[in-house]
């Protein structure tokens, strides 16, 4: 095998508000080979190659491509230099059809003057396209009525005609079936004929051991260990990825509980996400819930607060059968939810401080239909000190806070409501530790009050550290079981890479 | 209702609960939450109760306390550190106590569980643990401090090494900047010293506006506990010092109002 590289970077470093995603990252990619990319979630494999594909621009380092550096990279540029990446949420037009989206930019990068857009030709040609590469899948039928694992064929099918030298792909295979997968792989060794070398992110250790020829690790934004695949085994990999960094001690509080069951999930499904979830909450507790990227943890929470109705399954809450319609009606029912992405779903941009914290509450605060500013003021002080959240001053916009104080706003919000069951999803994610502290010093709060809790998380040292018992959630269904006494790291992560 | 029978009620309640949730009565009175805030507002200008987070505590003049008066803010802040600590111990567990404010507020609390065995060398805290008669308190002899009712010397000494205990409660009188702690006399540190040693997990309670302050007699570094009960108030630069040194941060948050 010829040892020519394609890629190189060298010293890669990248930080978001002072902190350190990815720091001296070294990696070379071979003609010819596979080159995977393993890790947790959030140890940076994604942003790394998201700087390669020119979404991002380094801060210090070089990226060499063909022995010229290319660090100031745009999508358009890396693009037609031959780098084709493969997101991991696919960004596609759901109005189209599935050849439109394959086609949309083909002919234009290809032909820089005569760009006529001729749909029959277009429909032809994805037809060919699509018995070569084994794809059962209609290019008239529109993009939005294929799932999430039809998509990513179609995708691999455009990486196929791109004509790329490096081809990046991002968990394609989460939540695909085994016919998929199939078809995938096929479509992929094809790919490999004609494209220089790829870069293949994923979880599953049965598919890399499979197509990949180079491993390599990440661990909080580095690198920690290159390798060729034929060398190692599965033992050692998951050892290599759970590895042995600092264990910091998490403040955990375990009441006493009877075992009252709170809320009873029956065999809920949802798309080809969520298959059959089953378990039971009780009071008091700290439920953990955690499994790969794609394996529904979000859906789940959504379900469960009325974002999306499950198509299939029973909640029982407090013995008594819901159906939430709507997230007020969870919310009546003492559901809360503090959402993963807080700047979307979370956090009201246009509002202070004071009206982020009240918004779902300020029925606590009429008098006759008239709110009581005074009393609401007084209020809104006493969670500011109580959560420590600086600045304290109520009438600031509530972009002049901290993501960590941001999350403090959340929680003093949902905290004002009362609920029975608070879910939070990915609560710590981005936040800085002085205010992880707190959350987790928060979640306490709510179980020595009564209340219970369900994390949803990715970060497997958080699950073990707060919980009480921890569910692993792969293929669409509860896989196991854990209580905190028996869990440890290589065994979530070797049960939620399984299949 | 009229303000005046709804104060009435208030008023009553609290006698009877010393506390009242602004949730519960209005509840009860089945009137709106700011109805029953502005009533605690007007009874606490008379005197009568004092306001706190979600409710009100009754304000009793004459009530009898062993612990030195202290000002309102840092009595709550203690109280808040004290839940936490308390929903720390598990029943049946044996703990120790040593001498200070907020252990004497602990050992309070605790009179209300049962089956604990409680050791102290503080007076005030036995009699305080004692005080529900469904807990074991054990007071380590030795010669009384006249200042803070503490018992110490050679005889407490050799008396607790005959003991050993799940988890101890200690206090300390200064943390310095660099989370060095320290406290004012030898006695309390050579008892805080055999402490830890006959124990499993050792527990720091503070209030944060400790930390800068220095007393004389340097203990060791805070990496002897195992585990920090303090407010959420506390800095974060603290915050995440304490964390690097790997000992478990308590941070006593207290938001929710009432019970579920």
């Amino acid at each position: 095998m010829s040892e020519q590289t394609v890629l190189e970077l060298q010293d890669v470093n990248k930080s978001f508000n002072g902190e350190f995603n990815l720091s001296n990252v070294n990696l070379k990619l071979n003609t010819g080979d596979i080159h995977v990319i393993m890790g947790e979630n959030g140890s940076g494999k994604s942003l790394l190659m998201k700087i390669v594909a020119g979404y991002f621009t380094v801060d210090s380092g070089n990226i060499i491509y063909k022995g010229n550096v290319i660090n100031h990279l745009t999508i358009h540029k890396a693009l037609s230099e031959g780098i084709y990446y493969q997101h991991q949420d696919l960004p596609v037009f759901e109005n189209l059809s599935a050849a439109e989206n394959i086609y949309f930019d083909y002919r234009t990068r290809r032909k820089k003057h005569l760009r006529i857009w001729n749909e029959l030709e277009n429909v032809a040609e994805c037809k060919n396209l699509f018995s070569e590469l084994g794809i059962n899948l209609e290019p008239t039928k529109k993009l939005g009525l294929y799932g999430f694992a039809e998509r990513q064929l179609l995708f691999a099918a455009k990486a196929f005609i791109s004509d790329a030298k490096i081809i990046i792909f991002d968990e394609p295979t989460a939540g695909m079936s085994e016919v998929e997968r199939i078809t995938f792989f096929n479509i992929l060794s094809l790919i490999k004929k004609k494209t220089e070398a790829i870069f293949y992110i994923s979880h599953r250790l049965d598919e890399i051991t499979k197509v990949g020829d180079k491993l390599s690790i990440m661990e909080q934004g580095r690198i920690i260990s290159t390798s060729d695949i034929r060398n190692i085994n599965e033992k050692e990999i998951i050892k290599l990825i759970t590895g042995k960094h600092e264990i910091h001690q998490y403040p955990k509080i375990s009441i006493k509980q009877n075992r009252e069951c709170l809320l009873d999930v029956k065999g809920m499904r949802s798309g080809h996400i969520l298959k059959d979830v089953s378990f039971k909450l009780y009071k008091q507790e700290i439920l953990g819930i955690t499994g790969l990227m794609g394996s529904g943890r979000s859906r789940l929470g959504n379900c469960l607060f009325g974002i999306r109705q499950p198509e299939g399954g029973i909640i029982t809450l407090n013995g008594k059968i819901c159906h939430f319609m709507h997230p007020f009606d969870a919310m009546l029912a003492g559901i809360s939810l503090i959402p993963e992405e807080r700047h979307i779903n979370g956090i009201f941009n246009p509002l202070n401080m004071s009206g982020n914290m009240t918004l779902p509450n300020l029925k606590r605060f009429l008098n006759n239909s008239i709110l009581d500013e005074n009393i609401l003021q007084q209020v809104v002080k006493d969670y500011v000190k109580k959560l420590g959240i600086i600045p304290a001053d109520p009438e600031n916009g509530i972009h002049y806070f901290s993501g960590g104080n941001q999350q403090k706003i959340l929680l003093a919000r949902w905290f004002m409501k009362r609920s029975l069951i608070y879910i939070m999803d990915e609560p710590t994610r981005g936040i800085d530790i002085a205010s992880k502290i707190d959350v987790y010093n928060a979640m306490n709060n709510l179980v020595v009050k009564g209340a219970s809790v369900i994390l949803l998380s990715s970060d497997i040292d958080e699950i073990i550290g707060m919980c009480d018992r921890i569910l692993i959630l792969s293929d669409g269904k509860i896989k196991s079981e854990l209580l905190q006494k028996d869990a440890t790291k290589e065994k979530i992560y070797s049960l939620a890479i399984d299949d | 209702m009229f303000a005046a029978e709804r104060k009435r009620i208030i008023k009553k309640y609290l006698l009877e609960n010393s506390k009242a949730e602004v949730v519960k009565i209005s509840d009860i009175l089945d009137v709106s939450e700011v109805t029953v805030r502005r009533d605690f507002e007007k009874l606490e200008h008379e005197g009568f109760l004092i306001r706190t987070h979600g409710g009100a505590i009754l304000h009793d003049p004459h009530e009898k306390t062993y612990y030195a008066e202290q000002d309102m803010e840092a009595d709550e802040n203690n109280q808040e550190i004290v839940e936490t600590a308390a929903a720390l111990v598990k029943d049946e567990d044996i703990i120790m106590l040593t001498g200070g404010h907020i252990n004497q507020l602990l050992a309070r609390k605790l009179s209300e569980r049962q089956g604990l065995t409680i050791l102290t060398n503080d007076l005030v805290a036995a009699l305080n643990a004692s005080a529900g008669g469904m807990n074991r308190v054990i007071c380590l002899g030795g010669e009384i401090e006249q200042d803070n009712f503490s018992v110490s010397g050679s005889i407490t000494l050799r008396n607790m090494q005959k003991y050993h205990v799940n988890r101890v409660f200690v206090e300390v009188d200064g943390i310095s900047e660099n989370l060095d702690l320290s406290v004012s006399s030898q006695q309390k540190s050579e008892l805080i010293e055999s402490a830890v040693q006959s124990s499993d997990h050792v527990t720091l309670l503070c209030n944060y506006e400790l930390i800068g302050k220095r007393a004389f007699l340097s203990l060791g570094p805070i990496t002897m506990m195992n585990s920090v009960i303090t407010n959420p108030q506390l800095a974060d630069e603290y915050k995440i010092a304490i964390y690097n040194k790997n000992v478990i941060l308590y941070t006593s948050i207290n938001a929710f109002e009432g019970n579920v």
